[in-house]
């Protein structure tokens, strides 16, 4: 993903937001119901916003999948190294960015979609039992 | 219409604000401690406003806040805000507000009211699919836009006013990135406003109106997939 178009169109919508012409002012929130801090500013403080995102749809470069239901993705920093997990399937996605991170773990949950519905039910017990039972319909594939 | 009083597990509401403006009123102001004597065991944080270059420190609200600070209450020369910040629901919401507002009304006997404001924010988390907002997949909001302005948003900034009955709503929708990068969001951010003829008297049917209009407008935006994840119908 190309991260960097998707940084600057941030620093783009930002530096519109300021140019008005100098006669002219924007209106809205002037007289807002009162917070004390901005929304914006919270979530870039973290505080009590999910670090969960849903997840509808996966994709390789030549294949499209939806989900049959929204797979809820956790996604968190760690140093350089961004992580995108989901407990229940037991996958993860790493990468130098969150967008890489998100596609590393989408093409983990198509290969494991793939695996575990060609193994046979006779061949699994325990934990595979269930990953596979979650597995197995999980994914729908686009034309 | 039908007002919907479910309380979603994966709710995106991050702050609900309830707030009367009056015309400026000293008696608020010098006797602040009076009202803050009412409610100090239940919000013994006392914030004080950190004064701007060009204003006008009786228009800043004093903070009384709870211990964890889930909600809290502003009081200025001209305002009366109620904020939670780990909302309850509706119906303790109000509840609250109205018992604070009652311990308000001993002490100031206000008549009229200015404005009076219902703010519903919400941060919805997302990921991107191929570089691309999924905005049609959270909520039923498009634009008519000419074909040479594909419909496939790399970021978007909107904000609206529209009148409604006798209030006016803004609707702030916009995509934020958190400060480590590693998160997204939209930030759908409700404000549901009266200004005419108001009576303090009648202040809680505004609670009511406004918050009718907000969580129809919340219930009609979201769409049924969005509405299964908050429900907590996921993976």
């Amino acid at each position: 993903m190309n991260t960097s178009s998707i940084l600057e169109s941030y620093e783009e919508i930002k530096s519109r937001q300021k140019d008005i012409p100098e006669d002219y002012r924007m209106l809205p929130f002037l007289i807002g119901t009162e917070v004390d801090i901005p929304p914006e500013e919270r979530f870039r403080q973290e505080q009590g916003i999910s670090e969960d995102a849903p997840l509808w749809a996966v994709h390789t470069e030549v294949k499209r999948f939806r989900t049959s239901r929204a797979i809820k993705v956790h996604i968190f920093r760690d140093g350089d190294f961004f992580f995108a997990e989901n407990e229940t399937l037991l996958v993860c996605g790493t990468g130098d960015s969150a967008w890489d991170a998100v596609e590393e773990l989408e093409l983990h949950i198509i290969h494991f979609y793939k695996y575990y519905k060609e193994l046979p039910s006779d061949r699994v017990i325990g934990e595979a039992k269930r990953l596979k039972g979650l597995y197995e319909n999980l994914l729908i594939e686009e034309q | 219409m039908e007002i919907k009083e479910e309380i979603y597990p994966n709710s995106p509401l991050v702050e609900v604000v309830f707030e009367i403006r009056f015309p400026g009123e000293p008696m608020v102001e010098c006797r602040r401690h009076e009202f803050y004597d009412h409610v100090r065991s239940d919000y013994p944080r006392v914030l004080v406003p950190q004064i701007k270059a060009e204003g006008f420190p009786a228009l800043e609200p004093y903070r009384f806040e709870k211990a964890n600070g889930s909600a809290g209450i502003m009081l200025a020369i001209d305002k009366f805000v109620y904020y939670a910040r780990k909302y309850p629901g509706y119906k303790e919401f109000k509840g609250k507000f109205l018992k604070l507002l009652s311990e308000f009304d001993k002490l100031f006997h206000l008549e009229n009211l200015k404005r009076t404001g219902w703010r519903y924010i919400n941060i919805i988390p997302f990921t991107r699919e191929s570089g691309i907002i999924p905005l049609k997949r959270f909520l039923n909001f498009g634009l008519h836009l000419p074909k040479g302005i594909p419909e496939q948003h790399e970021n978007l900034s909107i904000t609206l006013i529209s009148k409604m009955d006798d209030c006016s709503v803004t609707t702030k929708l916009e995509s934020i990135i958190s400060s480590d990068r590693s998160r997204e969001a939209l930030l759908l951010d409700f404000d549901c406003a009266k200004s005419k003829d108001l009576l303090f008297s009648k202040t809680e049917t505004y609670i009511e109106e406004s918050h009718r209009v907000a969580r129809n407008l919340f219930e009609e935006l979201i769409t049924d997939s969005y509405r299964q994840y908050l429900r907590g119908e996921a993976i």
